[in-house]
């Protein structure tokens, strides 16, 4: 038995429309998925899932929706050596400082343009939702996509983070080459 | 059913520890670091580290004739992040596949019931 507990706002996604997302997380892992509309509490019980591993990612799954994906995007944690981060942005800035709300709006940029590039040239999947930066992807992604966070969390200039990816992109084509 | 094992996955973001125990967890029967694999230390925490550590343990276990086991997975928890580090799933995906049984997977996370203060200070960590 695993809980977890997700925002009230992301409960509606986390279910679907006629509960399709909840039923194709269940069938995708095995799992049995039960929402507490009210409190949020999303427990998910691994005992029918014939698989080890899989409920841990149907987990992060949940998380991931309740940190602000697409329930779309959130599948991809099922593909193997693709898993979650979630960075608290709360961590890197002084407490009760508007500072947050600042590193948030660089984060996203003018129009979503920053997260927008992050996302495409380091084809990892980014949100940003309240204080929490979330990102999914493999490794060579994540580290990528984790270090230009970082870079703007320094407070860098966005044309360097932008070169500093355009840089990774050999990498990110090596570690395919590899994978196949 | 062979006998049976604890392997214990201490998965950070900077390492990815693994140290098999009898069921009693007092008697450590094999152990295997990323750091013991690779050369680089930002390698450590690296899926293919985590692989390569499970060999060695994979190894011992064969010699100790040990066919199942229980995994606990655990990230550095407490005052420090609560998600596993990139290791984790390596190590288990790697761990069936040399064919060891899996009998069952936990969380053994430490969570605090509130306890010491987070570092990095009033002004949050200036990286």
């Amino acid at each position: 038995m695993i809980t977890v507990r997700i925002p009230q706002d992301r409960i509606g996604v986390l279910i679907g429309k006629n509960g399709e997302i909840k039923s194709q997380i269940e069938k995708i892992s095995g799992v049995k998925v039960e929402i507490d509309s009210v409190t949020g509490d999303v427990t998910i019980d691994e005992s029918s899932s014939r698989d080890y591993e899989i409920p841990l990612r149907a987990r992060d799954v949940v998380r991931a929706i309740g940190r602000g994906f697409s329930a779309e995007k959130a599948f991809r944690i099922f593909d193997t050596g693709v898993y979650l981060e979630i960075l608290d942005l709360k961590d890197y800035t002084a407490k009760n400082s508007k500072r947050v709300k600042t590193v948030r709006a660089r984060l996203i940029g003018t129009k979503g343009k920053t997260r927008k590039l992050i996302e495409e040239l380091s084809e990892a999947y980014i949100s940003i939702y309240g204080n929490t930066v979330s990102i999914i992807g493999d490794y060579v992604q994540m580290e990528i996509a984790r270090e230009s966070v970082m870079m703007i969390l320094r407070g860098n200039q966005h044309g360097t983070v932008y070169k500093y990816l355009e840089r990774k992109r050999k990498d990110i084509r090596l570690a395919m080459l590899d994978s196949v | 059913m062979g006998k049976l094992g604890v392997v214990n996955i201490f998965a950070s973001q900077n390492n990815t520890i693994i140290t098999v125990t009898d069921i009693t967890g007092a008697e450590t029967l094999a152990k295997a670091s990323g750091g013991m694999v690779v050369k680089a230390d930002r390698d450590e925490s690296s899926p293919y580290a985590a692989m390569k550590a499970i060999d060695i343990i994979v190894e011992k276990l064969r010699e100790k004739e040990i066919t199942d086991v229980v995994i606990k997975i655990r990230a550095p928890g407490g005052a420090k992040g609560h998600n596993p580090g990139p290791g984790a799933q390596a190590a288990v995906r790697a761990l069936a596949r040399a064919g060891i049984k899996i009998s069952r997977i936990e969380d053994a996370t430490p969570i605090p019931h509130d306890g010491t203060k987070k570092k990095g200070g009033k002004r949050g960590r200036r990286v």
